[in-house]
């Protein structure tokens, strides 16, 4: 007989836990290599005039996405988003309410982009795009699932990932680049796969998992590679 | 006509300008950038008539606001709805004739003057009590408030306590709108308050204040979920497809 699984007590959650700044700032992905960066059309590595190619890009990214556009402007600095996220609730960093992590962009948007920005940055928080921030950046948006639960709270749906999409695309079009998906992307388009196996031992992968099909079932199915026609993929 | 009155027709035609045609730049700048992606938030209606609605629902009673915080949602409510309220009981100074349904809205728009102030109240200590909201606020954040409840104030006190000449203000507003200009009363507090107001339609197209126009343009809240009945695309990707 199986032994009794028993849940444990549902325990309340404070509403809004106390607030821990910088718990979450040595939190950060490995940077993808300059090989894997080059291999899809990015820069290796951050060059010295990385600041105004970003401002580029942004500028870019805010007239192709009205989203962008509209987010970072609509804000209210309310706080009804701030303690919907997950990595806020669990980590207590200040940086990862989504209102702040907006706000890592949203103060270079208002500083470079808006003229009250240019004008009284302190008033209304805008910042340069400094390294500092652009580290800022790697760190907390890297933090983001992306998974829109703060966007359901929002009074303007205002969409943490899609902020957290354009950070991204910004710091990947300058050098700085994740690890983890951009050396799987950059598996696929090299390799084919996102495993970066090659193909000799896909081949021989295959022909075992033929040989086991086979010693299971007394069937013979062939898992073909490369192949055009089959009706079945894997 | 005394350089008072004039400075403050003056100061009125900027703050029209600017107030018109910031916000007319400002949604001219919305409605021209592609929305690319379907990222309605669900649960999402699946037809325009369902995004109206539910628009409408953002709208008139903030709904998004009551799921993520009640009492937030409470006083944002009440100053709002109060500030509505104010808003066309002012008509009045610009209208001739005054329509009947103006003069029976007019006696709610002084009590909405006391929720105006009291919700606005209410958000300013919120924004300095909670840590996690004073931690994200800005110094203009305060400074909007402040502003706001200084308007509230002043235009209560203008109603309770030292009365205007009324009929001269409407005079003047009218005035401005028929380009026949006429004084404005020479009361401090008159002054102040539609300075305030002044300045307030200035900062308006500059400011977290778009969140007025930025509500009916957020993808996530204006479209509906049918991507898979109707392809969806922006010019710009449908130039990386080809
Ligand atoms: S989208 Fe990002 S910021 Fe928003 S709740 Fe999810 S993880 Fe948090
Ligand atoms: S709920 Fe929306 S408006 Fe309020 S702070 Fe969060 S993102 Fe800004």
């Amino acid at each position: 007989m199986a032994a009794e699984i028993k849940a444990p007590a549902l325990r309340p959650l404070p509403l809004a836990p106390p607030l821990l700044p910088g718990a979450m700032a040595g939190s950060r992905p490995y940077v993808a290599s300059d090989k894997m960066q080059q291999a899809l059309g990015f820069p290796g590595e951050l060059a010295p005039d990385w600041q105004p190619k970003a401002l580029a890009k942004m500028g870019e990214l805010l007239g192709r996405y009205r989203s962008l556009r509209v987010f970072l402007d609509a804000c209210v600095h309310c706080g009804a988003c701030a303690d919907k996220c997950h990595y806020f609730l669990g980590t207590q960093d200040p940086l990862n309410m989504p209102v702040a992590r907006q706000d890592l962009m949203r103060s270079v948007y208002r500083r470079h982009f808006t003229l009250p920005g240019k004008l009284f940055p302190r008033l209304v928080g805008a910042r340069e795009l400094t390294r500092e921030v652009l580290d800022q950046w790697y760190t907390y948006y890297n933090q983001c699932s992306e998974c829109r639960r703060c966007s359901v709270f929002c009074p303007y749906g205002i969409d943490t990932a899609e902020v957290t999409m354009a950070a991204k695309e910004i710091m990947d079009s300058v050098g700085l680049g994740q690890k983890y998906s951009n050396e799987i992307i950059a598996k696929v388009h090299r390799i084919g796969n996102n495993l970066g196996l090659p193909g000799p031992a896909l081949a021989d992968t295959l022909q075992g998992l033929e040989e086991d099909v086979k010693e299971e079932t007394g069937a013979d199915v062939r898992f073909p590679l490369d192949e055009a026609g089959p009706r079945c993929c894997w | 006509m005394s350089l008072a009155s004039l400075l403050f027709a003056l100061l009125y035609y900027v703050a029209a300008a600017v107030l018109v045609g910031g916000l007319a730049y400002r949604i001219v700048g919305y409605a021209r950038t592609p929305a690319p992606l379907k990222i309605p938030t669900t649960p999402a209606p699946t037809t325009g008539g369902g995004v109206v609605l539910r628009l409408a629902r953002e709208v008139l009673l903030f709904e998004s606001l009551f799921k993520g915080s009640l009492w937030l949602w409470g006083l944002a409510w009440l100053f709002h709805a109060g500030l509505a309220l104010v808003l066309l009981r002012h008509l009045r100074y610009f209208t001739e004739p005054v329509g009947s349904w103006l003069v029976f809205l007019s006696p709610f728009g002084v009590y909405a003057g006391f929720a105006m102030a009291a919700g606005l109240a209410g958000l300013w200590l919120r924004r300095l009590w909670l840590p996690p909201v004073r931690y994200i606020s800005t110094p203009s954040d305060h400074l909007l408030l402040g502003l706001l409840l200084a308007i509230a104030g002043s235009g209560l006190a203008l109603k309770f306590g030292v009365h205007t000449d009324v009929v001269a203000v409407k005079s003047f507003f009218r005035g401005l709108l028929t380009l026949a200009w006429k004084p404005l009363p020479a009361d401090p507090l008159l002054w102040l308050h539609l300075f305030l107001v002044a300045a307030l339609m200035i900062v308006f197209p500059y400011s977290k204040l778009l969140h007025a126009p930025g509500v009916f343009f957020s993808p996530s809240r204006n479209q509906a979920d049918d991507p898979r009945d109707r392809r969806h695309l922006a010019a710009w990707a449908a130039r990386l497809d080809s």
